[in-house]
């Protein structure tokens, strides 16, 4: 599958033209323009007022939007300011006065230019109906509409027909305006007229994807035929983006944006890619929010404000978003845009007839156009709503057949349901439509790599495993997947469904595309509701990732989003699902929740979602999860867990987080707030509030408070002193301390850091090193402890498991032992080690079922000493009183090594058991 | 695919056996016969490289000598120091350089070597590109220098063990007939190399005899080693940037997963002991009473039959298979057991 990939166009012409040939034999005829040809509205003004043309069109084109009126209106007579003060109107939004500007006086008849501007501007704000008789004015062979003109008109009609639902027209239409940019000699075209080619292209993109390829070539040989003009370089940056190529989108948008860092589409663009995962906006436009400020420039422009009621929508602020979503409608009725997010808000809100309403409206205009519900099946996507949103991309293809965009909605959406084969058949179908759509690339060639993955069904499990890692993690996750169902069926009354499906990736790059498409998500783990995916132990660094709690975690979400029929808001089902994974492998707060804490920063709980959704500083989603637990937690103790089955009820039949809390706890939102904020403060303040006494200095790499490395012991242990209410201060003392060899005085310092954040769990906690303090001064009890501490604070620490198991062993402990090792193979089961161990304790305690398993697990692993593996395993099942196992384990043993004493013993055995 | 496995061929095993030793344990440190493994940490270029590659040399040494069969070592290191430990049979004898090297290879040509083996291990970083060395504490060594210092080695089996970075570039001067050459690296890699530590790993411990056997040949030294690396790679998550050759068919081209398949890499050392870890294994050779002695050459006559049995495998009905290895395997435990109890006795 190699073949699908997408990169931007060559710039060789002739690439471009055998691809544009398939369409059009003419385009052997198309030659390069020649310099100075291209013909500019601005050319023919002459410079009668003040500033001159020249000066207001800079002003225009740099953002300069009061300049350029100025300007425009002071020469309103003269050549060009007409068009260019409609222009700027247009750009801030004042469409309208526009439009007036442009109404002909009676009697006359307008210039061709000003008829294609008012029927631009009739498009932008969604009047079908005058955009195309202005379109068919232009067009009309009487009127002698220059060339490029009349290719604009023509592409603009064309377009206007597809989304009308003449297709056929549309199409032929565009198919002439590819012949008429293919036979013109000499190159007359304008950057406009090459735009509107570009544009006519990438239409017919879906019949021929060369010709996605072409209209990026097109545009750039527009942009650089009119460097100053935005229109090319936003038509590429539009469709790069459409095709999930975030990084050469940004550059085209940046490209706008530094000739005019106020352009409304540049900004609204960026929006759209700041609504990308994080990962996508590393070479991107900065952190600016560029809707406020595309709304600032123009607050009329359509698809930003459908792209502000769809953000709310996605914080789950509904009423806010309604709002906005009515004005929207109000303030420019036709536009496609406002009517699509309305929709979106009655359809989420369950309010069908006011959905069907404004279908019909939509509709009435826009028959071929599937926009509305290319925006209905996202809203519902992220709601977690997938079989809405696979129906809803459904009725767009039903709409528009040829919606490559439809298609991988669809497809991806099935994905999300465990509808693998069907979804997998769809998205064939989008990338033979579209193959330079970066998500349906990435998920197909995911696919691909899931057939050499194991698939293996024990209901109502159906686990997908990588093919290598299989034996090892099999029983483990099934293991634990059970014992969870089992949890939260006692606890909830859950009933799984008929096939909750696992899958489990070994590439972090392969999670991250099967839940978002591309490649860079931060999370280890992912649930659909009947689809959980996650990354394997072995796609992060031991001691980084804790795949059992993730897992569990990930089960929590199924069955909040299963109770609740996925209509539970993201802060309720990520509290709940970490509160059971607290309860389950172990507690602890990190160090960004205390300092969040300290600054003031945690969030009112009926606006929580938005630390998940819109977090306004790096470290406000994992701060939100600890916060939403610490709610549900509170609930939990003062109103009885029932509290928490009926707030889920709640939200099931479709009430907002207010009303559940209201109806549910008879408390305000505030009042739960207050009372959640009492219990946090009790908990958590006093150790918050020692942590600003070591002042505003950045996080060092452990977490604590960076101290440059030129400074010695006794300048550390002075700041620590300087703070002493300041735990992190008193790790960071106690760490120089003892790496100076000043282990008592780093003893006091450990301790006295655990009294002031008994509760702190992380890597660099001080119950680490006091175990490692107390062990050094030959106290192994109190190293026990403490380390017992430790990695009940923080369970993905693998190598401390495994210390504490030597620990209880030396102590003949051999029970806790094996549960450490049980622990360590929960933080990390793919090395031979912790299997061995367990496998030797349980030997030593008569479980023969867990010896057995243990033994399986060593041998899958990978063990250096296979025969020795397998031998161990024999003897393993052969105590099991499984003699038929033993054999077979013990012939494979000395298949490798026939003169394997122990193992020919064992045959022996065996053989004179039987 | 279950990869095959050669065992003990007894022909080639007399001189095999001599880095353990040879004549049944009689030759300890300090015996006759002369060096026969020769471990050269070179140049470090930091004190911790230093200390690292001189500690590896002491650990190889000591799994060589701490044996049934101890095996003569010579160590030569970078800054060996002033005085060695008295008795320490893995006391620095010299310092690293080409000339000491040299001198090492002849001396063992000169005593016994022509019978019983060479082995030489080199520890320490490799340059690449079209001038590839070993670095050494003066002039560093290249392969074509080392091809003609192996030259006065005498007639018997030479086995090499480059463990450093760029090592692949001497496997074409170096290999030749009844030449085993283990490289950590192909030519062109540079990084410094994981691949020692496994290489030590699999001498030292038990994990590395993967027929249990008792005795180690090249071969499962080899690929206990690359198995680690490639391990070690995969669970950290990083690219690999050493892959690790042996060449023992004289053509000069190292293969990355030698077999011991007929016509390929890995048939030779397959059958070259580079250590003997059992007492067992000695006696399996050259003690015990002729009864004994006639024992185990009927077990390890089944052992072969075990070998080609596996080898036909394919085709054969799964059933049929178990049974016959299951028949073949109870014999040699009975013999095994026969074995046991006559050295019981004779004890």
């Amino acid at each position: 599958m190699n073949d699908r990939v997408y990169g931007r166009a060559p710039t060789a012409a002739a690439i471009a033209i055998a691809a544009l040939a398939v369409v059009c034999p003419a385009a052997a005829a198309w030659r390069p323009p020649e310099e100075g040809s291209a013909r500019r509205a601005q050319d023919s003004r002459p410079a009668g007022w003040p500033g001159g043309p020249e000066g207001a069109a800079a002003a225009l084109r740099s953002g300069g939007y009061e300049e350029a009126e100025t300007a425009y209106r002071r020469a309103l007579g003269e050549p060009g300011a007409r068009l260019g003060l409609v222009e700027t109107l247009r750009l801030t939004g004042r469409y309208r006065e526009a439009l007036e500007l442009l109404e002909p006086e009676e009697g006359t008849r307008p210039p061709l230019p000003e008829l294609l501007a008012r029927a631009e501007l009739h498009l932008e704000i969604g009047e079908a109906q005058p955009a195309e008789e202005l379109l068919k004015e232009l067009l009309d062979p009487a009127r002698g509409a220059a060339d490029g003109l009349a290719l604009e008109a023509e592409a603009q009609l064309a377009l206007l027909e597809l989304r009308r639902g003449k297709r056929k027209a549309g199409l032929a239409r565009l198919r002439q305006v590819i012949d008429s940019y293919n036979a013109s000699p000499g190159y007359p075209f304008n950057a406009r007229a090459l735009s509107a080619a570009g544009r006519a292209a990438a239409a017919l993109g879906f019949q021929n994807p060369g010709l996605f390829r072409d209209a990026l070539r097109v545009f750039d040989e527009a942009a650089s035929l009119d460097p100053g003009d935005p229109l090319p370089q936003l038509l590429a940056g539009e469709l790069l983006l459409d095709k999930f190529n975030t990084a050469e989108a940004a550059e085209s948008i940046v490209a706008v944006l530094r000739n005019n860092p106020k352009h409304p589409h540049g900004l609204f663009l960026t929006a759209r890619i700041q609504d990308r995962p994080a990962a996508a906006l590393a070479d991107g436009p900065g952190p600016v929010d560029a809707l406020a400020e595309a709304l600032a420039v123009n607050p009329n422009f359509p698809p930003a404000r459908a792209l502000e009621v769809h953000r709310l929508l996605e914080q789950e602020r509904h009423e806010e978003a309604e709002r906005r979503a009515v004005a929207a409608v109000e303030e420019l009725p036709d536009a496609p845009e406002g009517i699509a997010a309305l929709a979106a808000v009655r359809f989420l809100a369950g309010d069908d007839a006011e959905l069907f309403a404004l279908e019909a409206r939509f509709r009435h205009n826009w028959a071929g156009d599937p926009l509305l519900d290319l925006a209905l099946a996202p809203a519902a996507e992220r709601r977690r709503w997938y079989r809405d949103a696979a129906q809803r991309s459904r009725v767009a293809l039903r709409r528009s057949p040829d919606s490559a965009a439809a298609l991988r909605l669809l497809g991806l959406n099935l994905l999300r349901l465990g509808e693998v084969n069907e979804g997998r058949t769809v998205l064939e179908d989008a990338f033979e439509r579209d193959p330079f759509d970066a998500l349906v690339k990435n998920t197909l060639d995911l696919l691909d790599e899931l057939d050499g993955f194991e698939k293996v069904s024990s209901p109502p499990f159906e686990f997908v495993l990588p093919a290598g890692e299989a034996g090892v993690l099999r029983p483990y996750v099934e293991a634990l997947a059970r014992e969870a169902v089992e949890s939260f069926r006692e606890r909830y009354g859950y009933e799984p469904p008929e096939s909750l499906r696992i899958e489990i990736y070994d590439r972090s790059a392969d999670f991250s595309v099967r839940t978002v498409g591309i490649t860079g998500i931060g999370a280890h783990g992912v649930c659909f509701g009947n689809v959980i995916a996650l990354e394997s132990p072995s796609a992060r660094e031991i001691g980084s990732y804790h795949w059992a709690s993730t897992l569990w975690h990930e089960l929590g979400h199924a069955v909040a989003m299963g109770l609740t029929e996925n209509r539970v808001p993201r802060w309720f089902t990520e509290g709940l699902s970490l509160l059971e994974e607290r309860w389950r492998f172990g507690d602890g707060a990190a160090l960004p929740f205390y300092l969040a804490l300290r600054d003031g920063q945690l969030l009112d709980v009926p606006h929580l979602n938005d630390g998940f959704v819109r977090p306004t500083y790096p470290a406000q989603v994992g701060v939100s999860y600890f916060h939403a637990s610490l709610v549900l937690e509170h609930i939990e103790r003062e109103y009885g867990f029932d509290a928490i089955l009926r707030m889920l009820e709640g939200y099931r039949q479709g009430k907002d987080t207010e009303s559940v809390i209201e109806q549910t706890l008879g408390v305000t939102p505030a009042a739960l707030d207050d009372a959640v904020d009492a219990v946090v403060e009790a908990r958590f303040g006093e150790t918050a509030r020692g942590l600003s006494e070591s002042g505003t200095e950045g996080q060092g790499t452990a977490g604590h408070p960076a101290i440059p490395p030129d400074q010695g012991v006794e300048a550390v242990v002075a700041r620590a002193d300087a703070a002493p209410a300041n735990f992190a201060l008193q790790i960071r003392a106690g760490i120089a301390l003892h790496e100076a060899g000043r282990n008592a005085e780093a003893t006091e310092r450990f301790e006295r850091a655990v009294e002031l954040a008994p509760e702190y769990g992380g890597a660099d906690g001080a119950y680490r090193y006091l175990s490692r303090l107390y062990a050094e001064a030959d106290e192994p009890d109190r190293a026990r402890v403490a380390l017992h501490d430790h990695v009940g604070r923080f369970p993905a620490a693998y190598d401390d498991w495994l210390r504490l198991a030597a620990m209880y062993s030396e102590t003949g402990q051999p029970g806790e032992a094996g549960r450490a090792l049980q622990s360590a193979i929960e933080a990390y089961p793919m090395n031979p080690e912790p299997h061995e161990r367990l496998a030797e304790v349980a030997a030593t305690q008569g479980l023969a079922d867990l010896e057995v398993r243990e033994r399986q697990a060593v041998l899958a692993s990978g063990a250096p000493d296979r025969a020795d593996a397998l031998y161990s395993l024999a003897l393993a099942h052969f105590r099991a009183g499984d003699r038929d196992r033993a054999r077979r384990r013990v012939l494979e043993a000395l298949e490798i090594a026939p003169t394997f004493d122990a193992a020919l013993r064992l045959l022996l055995d065996i053989r004179r058991q039987g | 695919m279950l990869r095959k496995i050669v065992r003990r061929s007894v022909p080639t095993f007399l001189g095999a056996l001599a880095l353990a030793g040879g004549e049944a344990g009689a030759t300890g440190n300090g015996s006759d016969a002369g060096p026969r493994l020769v471990i050269v940490a070179g140049v470090g270029g930091s004190p911790e490289h230093r200390e690292r590659f001189s500690g590896w040399a002491r650990e190889l040494c000591a799994a060589a000598v701490a044996t049934p069969v101890p095996a003569r070592v010579r160590v030569l290191v970078e800054r060996p120091p002033e005085a060695g430990e008295s008795g320490d049979p893995c006391a620095p004898a010299g310092r690293s350089t080409e000339e000491a090297l040299a001198r090492e290879i002849e001396a063992a040509g000169e005593t016994g070597a022509a019978e019983a083996g060479l082995v030489l291990i080199l520890i320490g970083h490799g340059s690449g590109g079209g001038n590839p060395r070993f670095q050494l504490p003066g002039p560093d060594l290249s392969p074509e220098r080392l091809g003609e210092m192996l030259q006065s080695a005498g007639a018997g089996p030479v086995t090499v063990a480059h463990l450093g970075s760029a090592s692949g570039a001497f496997v074409p001067a170096l290999s030749g007939p009844g030449r085993v050459v283990l490289t950590a690296t192909r030519a062109n890699e540079t990084n410094e190399t994981r691949f020692p530590r496994h290489f030590i790993a699999a001498l030292a411990g038990d994990d590395g005899d993967r027929n249990k056997d008792g005795r180690l040949s090249a071969l499962e030294v080899f690929d206990f080693a690359r198995r680690g690396v490639e391990r070690e790679y995969e669970q950290e998550g990083l690219l690999r940037t050493e892959h690790p050759l042996l060449d023992d068919n004289a053509d000069g081209l190292g293969s990355l997963e030698p077999e011991a398949a007929p016509g390929t890499d890995g048939v030779l050392a397959g059958r070259r002991v580079v250590l003997v870890r059992s007492a067992a294994a000695v006696a399996d050779s050259s003690g015990d009473t002729p009864e004994i002695r006639r024992l185990i050459a009927e077990r390890d006559a089944l052992a072969s039959r075990v070998d080609a049995l596996r080898d036909a495998r394919e085709g054969m009905d799964e059933e049929t298979y178990l049974a016959e290895l299951e028949a073949l395997l109870l014999q040699i435990a009975e013999l095994a057991e026969r074995i046991a109890a006559l050295r019981e006795k004779t004890e």
